[in-house]
């Protein structure tokens, strides 16, 4: 090999190292979104804080959580299943339930009273509904559904045999059919259940969170780390516990907080501090010490 | 200088790869553990740059191939299984052109090849959506690369940068290896010719700054989520923390064989009944090899002790890659399951593959002994086949074998 060809080499290495580096990293940061002015907002339901930083278009930002127990429980997350509140009245869910069984779809039944219930146990988890809608229905569904349809005929099981996460494309595939159909009966099942318990991750979901540092009051520090501290792959440390949740999640007390360059994203649960810590914490907001252009009081 | 004939036993053994693994690969008979959550995350990787409802510890390669895959042959089970299907054939076919370019003699290649083509674990893994198959093949690429290099049938080992680096980009597994096969590219190459300064650099850059690169791409639509570079090398160092102490909470997996040191020493089967009744049943089962893999230490031995009686030191690049790949499990603080052995089994061939030709040699070396050897392994594969690839069988017919593992209740 020439000199000439391996100096070559080395740059072109040398270069493609360097452009790959600065074109995923300006890239990624660029997408970084902040609002335009500062917002301080008391908001008690979670899908009303998860709505107030989508309204904000948040986008690849860090959040600090200050409370305990944070909110990134992914189970029980999806809305495929009917649930009685989805429905006017009992009615309302029997008018759903006659239409689907006439049109061939479940085996008729007698329905006069609620039968959501019914309708998660037979049409939802009807492994080939979506198959006989096809052969009924000549429409253009959306890229979504289309692709739940693709994924489902691969299964090849019977729907008791597949996984948990194979039952839930059924059902939220079934859901959505059953929706496109009778855009009159069926409710409109979201794609999330927000709980006390989930808001956050909903956030992580939609990438408006890359990075939570989750801050714990001082006093129930002991008792808190211990429980984080068993988490797979935890990095413990004294004053803090570094994991990984499809985000960095760093777990410390206000006393290892350090202030960021970077303007966060707050949401501070109120009934978790002392009134003493809540006005210390707003004392560093107001004098910018932690620098943050949303703050959500829980 | 590039292979321009094609032999007929490299075709032969690819294309009985290829079928065996290919066979109601996308029927009900699969034990399909990771494609539930797989496929959902590689629309969702793609669309958001967010694992979900996948793991988020290993790196994103995986993501494409599963996407190519079923870009091709659609969204259903040839899309899911059919890149391990033609990469483990691959596999088979370079196993062979390695095997080839290292020793003179055309038995070993074909032993080695043939071992692989018929080995249970390998089949079986073939016909799932596992990245060890694939990873597996990207590295044997990178070695292949690096052996011409070395053998001054190519001018640079450049592509062996760009495959070590997809290999890494789809497992970890391959980070001590590839440092072992730099550290033996240059030395071999200090030791043939010389390595001047600039040599040394671009050999650096080879197998080290090529494949981060080549690593790297595959995360751009997690960079999409606002990270910069640093937050990168964060997260690596995350998920090292996390997959040291990764525990696996899988009733089948936890009940399967999960000590490397007692992967080539003794019989290792697990078996779980998929369905069947008293005269027929199908199974998933776990199993390495048992008269091939236990050869696999005196083969090494073997192969060590000829390298240096014959100072010929290019095919002490797989004793050493073997060594560097399998010490990593053997020394980790954590349990590794049978499939890992997967990245070390195409060594592990190549050795066992130049002991048997040597005993062959011993004892005669006449060709009907070289046939009865390998009717044999492919004899052996065959009876594998069926119980290994969850088909109906007859339960008498493989209760010894069931005998010396472990039965799991499902």
């Amino acid at each position: 090999m020439t000199n000439k060809r391996r100096y070559l080499e080395i740059c072109g290495i040398i270069a493609f190292c360097v452009v790959t580096i600065c074109v995923l990293s300006l890239s990624g940061r660029s997408r970084v979104t902040f609002a335009a002015a500062p917002k301080f907002q008391y908001i008690s339901e979670p899908r009303d804080i998860y709505r107030f930083w989508q309204d904000n278009k948040i986008y690849g930002r860090i959040l600090f959580y200050f409370g305990r127990g944070l909110p990134i429980d992914r189970t029980d997350q999806h809305a495929a299943l009917f649930t009685p509140a989805e429905f006017r009245n009992d009615l309302a869910s029997s008018a759903l339930c006659n239409e689907i069984c006439d049109d061939g779809y479940a085996t008729p039944i007698n329905a006069s009273q609620y039968c959501g219930d019914f309708l998660n146990t037979t049409v939802l988890c009807d492994r080939y509904f979506a198959e006989r809608w096809l052969g009924k229905n000549k429409v253009v569904l959306p890229k979504k559904i289309s692709r739940m349809i693709e994924m489902s005929r691969g299964y090849k099981k019977d729907y008791s045999l597949l996984q948990a996460e194979q039952k839930t494309v059924i059902n939220t595939l079934n859901r959505r059919l059953l929706e496109i159909t009778y855009p009159e009966l069926c409710p409109k099942g979201g794609e999330f259940v927000f709980t006390g318990n989930n808001y956050v991750f909903a956030g992580v979901k939609s990438n408006m969170f890359r990075k939570i540092y989750h801050i714990v009051p001082d006093r129930y520090w002991p008792e808190d780390r211990n429980k984080y501290a068993g988490y797979s792959g935890a990095k413990v440390s004294p004053d803090s516990i570094r994991s990984y949740f499809h985000v960095p999640i760093l777990t410390l007390t206000m006393r290892a907080l350090r202030p960021l360059e970077e303007e966060v994203i707050m949401v501070i649960v109120e009934e978790d501090w002392s009134r003493e810590e809540l006005n210390e914490l707003m004392r560093l907001v107001n004098n910018k010490t932690f620098k943050s252009d949303l703050v959500v009081f829980n | 200088m590039w292979p321009t004939q094609v032999p007929k036993a490299l075709l032969y053994l690819t294309l009985l790869a290829f079928a065996l693994r290919l066979w109601g690969v996308a029927g009900d008979n699969t034990y399909d553990n990771d494609e539930h959550f797989l496929v959902p995350a590689v629309y969702n990787y793609m669309d958001t740059g967010n694992f979900e409802p996948d793991s988020w510890e290993h790196p994103p390669l995986k993501y494409y191939l599963l996407l190519g895959s079923m870009k091709v042959f659609g969204n259903n089970g040839y899309g899911w299984r059919m890149k391990n299907v033609i990469m483990g054939s691959l596999t088979v076919m370079v196993l062979y052109l390695i095997g080839s370019a290292l020793f003179i003699d055309r038995r070993v290649p074909i032993l080695a090849a043939l071992m692989l083509t018929m080995d249970p674990l390998h089949l079986f893994f073939s016909r799932l959506i596992h990245g060890e198959i694939s990873s597996t093949l990207f590295f044997l690429l990178a070695l292949y690369i690096t052996i011409l290099y070395l053998q001054d049938r190519t001018k640079s080992p450049i592509l062996a940068g760009i495959f070590a680096g997809l290999a890494v980009a789809n497992k970890w597994y391959y980070l001590l290896p590839l440092l072992a096969l730099g550290t033996f590219t240059a030395l071999y190459r200090r030791h043939k010719k010389g390595l001047n300064v600039w040599e040394a650099i671009q050999l650096g850059l080879i197998y080290s700054v090529l494949p981060f690169t080549v690593y790297l791409l595959p995360f751009f639509p997690w960079f999409q989520r606002g990270y910069s570079f640093s937050e990168f090398l964060t997260m690596q160092i995350d998920i090292y923390h996390y997959l040291q102490g990764e525990t696996i909470k899988l009733a089948f997996l936890n009940s399967t064989p999960s000590e490397p040191l007692e992967w080539f020493v003794k019989p290792l089967i697990a078996v779980m009944q998929l369905a069947g009744n008293a005269m027929r049943v199908k199974y998933v089962v776990f199993m390495n090899n048992p008269p091939i893999w236990l050869l696999t230490f005196p083969a090494l031995v073997f192969i060590a002790y000829r390298i240096r009686r014959n100072r010929d030191w290019l095919p002490a690049i797989v004793p050493f890659l073997f060594l560097a790949t399998y010490l990593q499990f053997a020394l980790v603080h954590r349990d590794i399951f049978l499939y890992s052995a997967l990245v070390v089994l195409p060594y592990a061939f190549l050795c066992i593959a130049y002991l048997l030709v040597a005993l062959l040699d011993r004892f005669g070396g006449r060709p009907w002994h070289e046939r009865m050897l390998q009717l044999g392994i492919i004899a052996w594969g065959l009876y594998l086949y069926p119980f290994v690839t969850n088909r109906f069988v007859p339960e008498f017919l493989y209760a010894p074998l069931i005998a010396l593992g472990t039965v799991v209740v499902p």
